[in-house]
């Protein structure tokens, strides 16, 4: 008796070490075959990103491309530590500081948008008659302070909390803590839903909200301030910093992003018949903005598509 | 998501739930036999384990995070955003529960049955084979309620995984992903499929179990 419990214990033990190696052995998708990207959530929350795996994907066969969408700042913090072979992000002066600080090569803004304010239709701030955007979030401030507008933030370090931030800079405005500036901390689309519950203004870029603007009962009451440009840009995780980074297929997706092919995906990208982005590789100046580096960049991967 | 991306995740997390419960089970049963059953630092080490026992899953991904990131001292496996480093923080989590069951279950075994035992069983081993076997529903239901916790966790899995998707999205992070999308129709039925999962598993060792003791 005792001898068939030993055995059937043995037998189990023996499923058990089989299912480890079938997992250890599992075949992983091949390392040079596969590029980790981390991402600012609006490019995945808008399914672009989706598109031009696809089209990346029927072009390179047996390539695979993942990613972690995450805020720009966590992206940014993803790649400091060699744990992705791109980033995808939309904050210049924290990509630049990446850029500066010897952890990404070759940036280029391949897409772009505009962040808009979303509120309440009643807009009980009156921010749709401001001047600028500085104006507007001032009103939300002032209303805020009687009582009858909220601001809801993503406080979560990512693309559009840093702009954010940036303008209540502007407005000589301090709103944290004050009763009326509620954080998430967490992505845009949740951000929205919490915004639409409290009847609260928020910041969102066009491309998320065009997408979720039917589930929220928000609106747009401010656009149009050139400080509202939202850039998106591709900057390579350095293999000298990391050897192992997979940089060869960073470096084909860029190229195939800023192609006149990607430009086009990117340029013709819809939802509901609404076009999220404009292609913009090669065109910021065009936008008002003048960054050398940005220039640089552009005619090393024009040299690059030449090839 | 369409069918074939669904039956991904859905295997996915039974991969996941299933590798670690086993690693976790064939590791934790018998050290818990151990400690029911040795004589030095006993109640010490049923503390530490019953502690452990409560591990906030969040604090385990990013204690994880930091130790399997390229930079941190484990980097090299190269297991950070794998299902494999999936694999690992679910065995963690779920080891302290095996292990700390089975102390119980070993415990509250009748005294005449376990000083009979050390008093057939010589060799060390066999002594816990036979002990395993007095407690053998017990034991089993303490790898289910490990199981239960792996299957239904998300805080670990979403931070060492990443919620990549086809890749290492798995049912719960799945149900994090669609709700935070607004699409809430497609959050509910993924956790139809989560019930349902467990359920069958349930319905498994249900049948094990009355197996074992008609036998």
């Amino acid at each position: 008796m005792a001898r068939v419990k030993i055995l059937l214990l043995l037998s189990a033990l023996l499923a058990a070490l089989l299912l480890t190696a079938f997992v250890l052995l599992h075949p992983a998708p091949s390392k040079g075959k596969t590029l980790r990207v981390a991402t600012t959530t609006s490019l995945d929350a808008t399914g672009l990103l989706n598109v031009l795996k696809s089209e990346f994907e029927k072009r390179n066969p047996g390539v695979n491309v993942t990613w972690v969408a995450v805020g720009t700042g966590q992206a940014l913090e993803i790649a400091k530590r060699g744990d992705a072979d791109l980033v995808l992000t939309h904050d210049r002066p924290l990509e630049n500081e990446f850029i500066r600080q010897g952890y990404g090569v070759h940036g280029v803004s391949f897409a772009c948008n505009e962040f808009v304010v979303v509120g309440p239709p009643e807009d009980p701030a009156g921010i749709s008659q401001a001047r600028d955007v500085v104006e507007a979030f001032r009103r939300i401030a002032e209303a805020g302070d009687r009582g009858l507008a909220v601001f809801v933030s993503r406080g979560d370090r990512s693309g559009t909390h840093m702009r954010e931030l940036r303008i209540w800079n502007e407005t000589g405005v301090n709103p944290r803590g004050k009763p009326w500036y509620r954080e998430t901390g967490q992505g845009m689309s949740q951000t929205l839903m919490v915004a639409d519950q409290l009847r609260a203004y928020t910041l969102v870029d066009s491309g998320t909200f065009a997408k979720f603007k039917e589930r929220v009962g928000l609106r747009v009451l401010f656009r149009g301030d050139p400080r509202l440009l939202n850039v998106y840009r591709a900057i390579l995780v350095n293999p000298e910093r990391f050897p192992w980074v997979n940089h060869q297929l960073a470096f084909e997706f860029v190229r195939f992003l800023v192609s006149p092919e990607g430009q086009r995906i990117i340029a013709e990208y819809e939802v509901g018949g609404v076009k999220l982005f404009q292609a913009c590789f090669g065109k910021l100046s065009e936008l008002g903005v003048h960054d050398p580096y940005e220039e640089e960049q552009v005619a090393y991967w024009l040299s690059q598509l030449r090839k | 998501m369409d069918a074939a991306e669904l039956l991904l995740i859905t295997g996915l997390t039974l991969r996941v739930s299933l590798t670690a419960v086993a690693l976790s089970s064939a590791l934790g049963i018998p050290a818990g036999i151990l400690i029911a059953t040795g004589q030095r630092r006993r109640k010490a080490l049923t503390l530490a384990v019953n502690t452990a026992m409560g591990t906030p899953p969040v604090l385990l991904g990013l204690v994880l995070y930091l130790l399997l990131s390229r930079r941190g001292p484990l980097g090299f496996l190269g297991l950070l955003f794998t299902p494999e480093g999936m694999i690992l923080s679910q065995f963690l989590l779920t080891l302290p529960i095996t292990t700390g069951l089975t102390i119980s279950a070993i415990e509250s075994l009748p005294r005449e049955t376990r000083e009979l035992i050390e008093s057939l069983a010589t060799r060390p081993a066999f002594k816990m084979l036979l002990l395993a076997n007095e407690a053998k529903l017990q034991l089993l239901a303490a790898s289910l309620t490990a199981l239960a916790r792996a299957v239904s966790e998300v805080g670990s899995v979403i931070i060492v995984g990443g919620n990549i998707r086809y890749y290492t999205r798995v049912l719960t992070t799945a149900i994090v992903y669609h709700t935070n999308a607004g699409e809430f129709e497609a959050a509910l039925w993924l956790g139809a499929v989560l019930a349902l999962v467990y359920l069958s598993l349930n319905a498994v060792v249900l049948a094990v179990r009355t197996a074992v003791m008609r036998e």
